[in-house]
This record gives structure tokens, sequence and C-alpha cells, in this order.
């Protein structure tokens, strides 16, 4: 499948950038943006059912599929449920937006929280954190988006052609239209990419000949001793352990510290839907990668008896795609992945654009800023930010190490982030020096004894023992009357 | 059939069921709600 015409390929590049556009157009169209609240958290007005389909977004990219059928290869068929398991992370998120909305109802991005509840030193911690996450998730996205045309046409379209054009579309959809054209965008671009992912399964497994010639040559290569017996147990001991617990650690601590998925929790209309609305997320997020887990077990099998040349696990789903499939289902890919990029920068941009124009600009900067200050200085930062991930995305650099990076300074924060929602009495300082000395721990854990998901488990654990501790010895009185007085205030400055 | 066997038949056959059976009602659902946005 790497053939493609360099023509079809741009033109499929250019038709899915129409999509934001003729959002942008519908979004103006309809008066839907009007003030900072409207850009940043789209007026609080979307349908839960629109947020599902646009969290949903936030996971499509290569991971999902190229990741998913990594964990079957190295792992056997254990590897096959464990990734999905990631889902598990929106499940539990969607309890936690939930609470966050009902002790602080009109938050437009999460930092402001650690603002009213705690101080300025955790606030600017969380807000540098917050940036750098959002930052690498959308410089990875645009990395795959070069990569993705340079694959599929065997060179022919130079690598700048696809980050310029998924920059592009992601810059005039996010300055003018913000979150309610993310949401709009990203909502239709699920929608494609969601049954293309499962055509393309279907579609490799029928021509695989279905399930049974796959297990009955795995049965094979273990009699032949090709194949080790634990390669079959879908439970396998090393699996649990050092796959599902780093996947499960990755889904409950970096999810709580990216605000791309906060502003979408702030924008569901109805807060008693918001829970319901990251739970049906979750379901989607488990089948997706679901089908492509299965097609790395059965590329594994493929490569193990010779049918298939031996690849690394990364590249074994598009192998065996590739092998099996026709070119023309290269059309598809590009689709897929340009749905992913589109959606998650776009999402990420607006992110940064809210921490940086609401949170900080009007704390720190301009205290007396009106809404309307607000909204053009969170424009300027969406567009600059999103030139500056075209411009760092058009090194090729791999960042892979940045990405694997970013829960170790998030998962210090969780517990700190969480309990002080329902404990009045964490305070402040416990929870800054938990979360940098968790943040020690799991950094050299990480770099020096090459653990990753034991580390963050390790930052997660140290940071809630030294907040939890630290906050008995002198502990806060918090009155949460206040986060809800501070939240009506910027509510009624909006109106 | 064995237990590897029976998870792969589910991981195909569920979701297919699922990411089609998704997509069908958050267009009914969505698009309802942004169509009286629409008319608003």
């Amino acid at each position: 499948m790497t053939g493609l015409s360099p023509t079809v390929a741009i033109i499929t590049s250019f038709v899915a950038i129409l999509i934001p556009v003729l959002v942008t157009i519908m979004v103006k169209k309809w008066s839907l943006i009007r003030t900072s609240e409207d850009y940043l958290v789209a007026g609080r007005r979307a349908h839960w059912a629109l947020v599902t389909a646009s969290v949903t977004s936030l996971y499509i990219w290569g991971s999902s599929v190229m990741g998913a059928a990594e964990g079957a290869v190295n792992n056997g068929i254990s590897g096959v449920w464990i990734y999905p398991m990631y889902a598990a992370g929106l499940w539990i998120f969607g309890i936690w937006a939930k609470k966050l909305r009902e002790v602080f109802p009109y938050a437009i991005s999460y930092t402001e929280y650690f603002r009213h509840r705690f101080d300025s030193k955790l606030h600017i911690l969380v807000i540098v954190a917050a940036i750098a996450t959002s930052f690498s998730g959308a410089w990875i996205q645009g990395l795959a988006a070069g990569h993705v045309l340079v694959g599929l046409t065997g060179k022919a379209v130079p690598y700048w052609v696809g980050v310029l054009i998924m920059g592009v579309a992601v810059l005039i959809y996010t300055v003018v239209a913000g979150l309610w054209g993310s949401l709009i965008s990203t909502w239709i671009f699920t929608l494609i990419a969601m049954p293309v992912c499962a055509i393309v399964g279907l579609a490799t497994w029928v021509a695989l000949g279905g399930p049974t010639p796959i297990i009955e040559q795995a049965q094979v290569l273990v009699s032949e001793g090709k194949l080790g017996s634990e390669f079959l147990d879908i439970f396998r001991p090393s699996a649990l352990i050092n796959y599902l617990i780093p996947v499960f650690a990755w889904a409950f601590f970096s999810l709580p510290m990216q605000q791309d998925y906060w502003q979408t929790a702030f924008a569901v209309r109805n807060p008693r839907d918001v829970g319901r609305a990251f739970r049906h997320a979750g379901n989607w997020w488990f089948f997706m990668p679901f089908i492509s887990a299965s097609l790395g077990f059965a590329a594994l099998v493929m490569m193990k008896s010779g049918k298939m040349p031996e690849v690394s696990g990364s590249e074994a789903y598009a192998a065996l795609v590739g092998q099996l499939l026709p070119t023309g289902f290269g059309v598809l890919f590009i689709w897929l992945i340009f749905a992913a990029t589109v959606g998650t920068v776009g999402g990420a941009m607006v992110a940064i654009g809210n921490i940086v124009g609401n949170d900080l600009y009007r704390t720190y900067i301009n205290q007396a800023a009106t809404d309307e200050q607000v909204t053009k200085v969170a424009r300027l930062v969406v567009a600059v930010a999103t030139i500056l991930v075209i411009a760092v995305s058009l090194t090729e650099l791999s960042i892979l190490m940045v990405l694997l990076f970013m829960p170790m300074y998030c998962a210090p924060f969780v517990w700190g982030f969480i309990q002080s929602q329902y404990a009045k009495w964490l305070s402040p300082t416990p929870v800054f020096i938990g979360g940098i000395v968790g943040f020690a721990v799991g950094t050299y854990m990480f770099l020096g004894m090459g653990m990753w998901g034991w580390a963050m488990i390790a930052a997660f654990a140290v940071a809630g023992c030294i907040s939890v501790v630290g906050s008995l010895i002198s502990p806060d009185n918090f009155d949460f009357e206040k986060l809800r007085a501070a939240s009506a205030r910027a509510n009624a400055k909006v109106a | 059939m064995n237990a590897a066997g029976l998870l792969l038949w589910v991981a195909i056959i569920s979701s297919v069921i699922v990411l089609f059976g998704y997509e069908i009602w958050n267009v009914i659902v969505v698009s309802r709600d942004l169509g009286r946005m629409g008319r608003l």
C-alpha cells in the first residue's frame, strides 16, 4: 500500500481539510462565537454526544492503531485486550469531570482550579506542565501528518507537504471558530475514522480467512517451538505486570492533567451529562484498537511462519494491511491520519489558547481585561502555537521520548488535584513539594532505571504520600464556597 | 475453539458492531441537535 499516486494523495488531503473550512463557515454563519466563553468552552452549550465523539477523536492517532497491534506482536494474544484498556482512563475521567463541574461550575481551564484552590506557585507549575503536555501531543501529530503522505506515496510527496496541509487546516478553524470549530470538525472526523478502522480491520481479516486458520497456524508454531506457548495465554502474567499496569498508569495519570479533555468536559450543556459523555467515549475508545490489536496477533503468526517479512512491532499493522489489501485503501489511511492530526492538534491549540489567554493573561498580566481582550489574546496564542507546531514538526525529529516523558510530570499532581476536590484539609505546600519530589523520583526511575510504567506509579504514590502526610501535619481549612463564588464572578464578567 | 480463538472472534465481531452502532447513534443524536441550533 505504498504506491499511492502523489496526485491522489494530495487531492485526498485537500478534500480532508475542506471539512474544517466548511465548519468554520458554519460556526460564523450561526454566530456561535460571541464571548470568550463561546470561543474557549463552546459557551457550555454542546450536546454531550458531540463531546463523546470529539473526545473519541483525541484518541484516534498512529498509536491507537499501530501501537495496539504492536502490543499483540510483543505480548501475544493477551496484548489484544490489554491495549484497549486505555479506555478505563476515560471511564474514570468521567467521574472526576462531573465532580469538578460540581465544585467549580464555571471553570474554563482546569489550571484555574489550582489558582483558586491552592496558590500561585502550584498554579504556575501546573500551567507549565499543561502547556508542555498539549504542545508535545500536537507536535507528535504534526510528525504523523508529514510521514503519512511520504509513506503512502513511496516518498513521491515531500515530508513538509503533509505538515503544511495539516497546519493550515488547524490554523483556519481554530483561530476563527475556537472550541466550537474543534468540536464539530472532530465530530465529523470521528465519524469518518471509525468506519475506516472497522472496514480496514474486517477486510484484512477476510483476506486472512478469519481467526481459525491463524489460531491453527499459531498452534503449529508452538508445537514446532517457533512460538512460546505463553503467546497463546490470554492472561499471560508478564503481560499483566509489564503491559497492563503501564497502560492503566498512563490512562489514569495523564488524562486528568490535559486541558484538551477538560475543555470538552466544561463545554457539555448539562453538567449532569458530563459523566455519560466520557463513559460512552470510553466505550468507543475500547473497541477501536480492539480490532487493530487482533490484527497484530495475526501479523505475529504470519511473520513467525514466514508468510510475511519480519518487521518491528510498530510496523506490523501497516505491513500486514499493506500486504493483503489493494493500494486504494491508502486513501482511507490518509483520511484516518488527517482526521487524527487535524482534530487533536486543533484541540491542543485551543487548550493552549485557553490556558494562556484566559488563565495566565487574566490572572497575572491584565486583571482588568475585558472579555474582548481575552478572546483576542486567546486567538493570538492559538495562531502562534499552531505556527510553532508547524515549525517544529518540519524538523522531522523523533520525539517519542517527549511523549513517554509526559505522564512523568503529570502523575505527581493527580493525587492532589483529585483529593483536594473532596478534602478541605489538603494544603498547597505539601502538594507542591510532593509534585516536585514525585517528579524527581519518577524521572530517576524512568531515565536511570529504564522503568516506564512503574516510574509513573512511583511518581504518583510518592507525591500522594507527601501531600497527605504534609497536609495532616499542617492542614488547610478550605471553604469550597470560595470556588463557587470565584466561578460565578468569572461567569458574570463574561455575561 | 480455545480461548485465544474466541477472543479474536469477539474482537472482530464486537468491534464492528460497536463502531458502526455508535456511528449511527451519534450521527442521529448530534445532527438533530446541531440542526436545532442552526434554526435558533
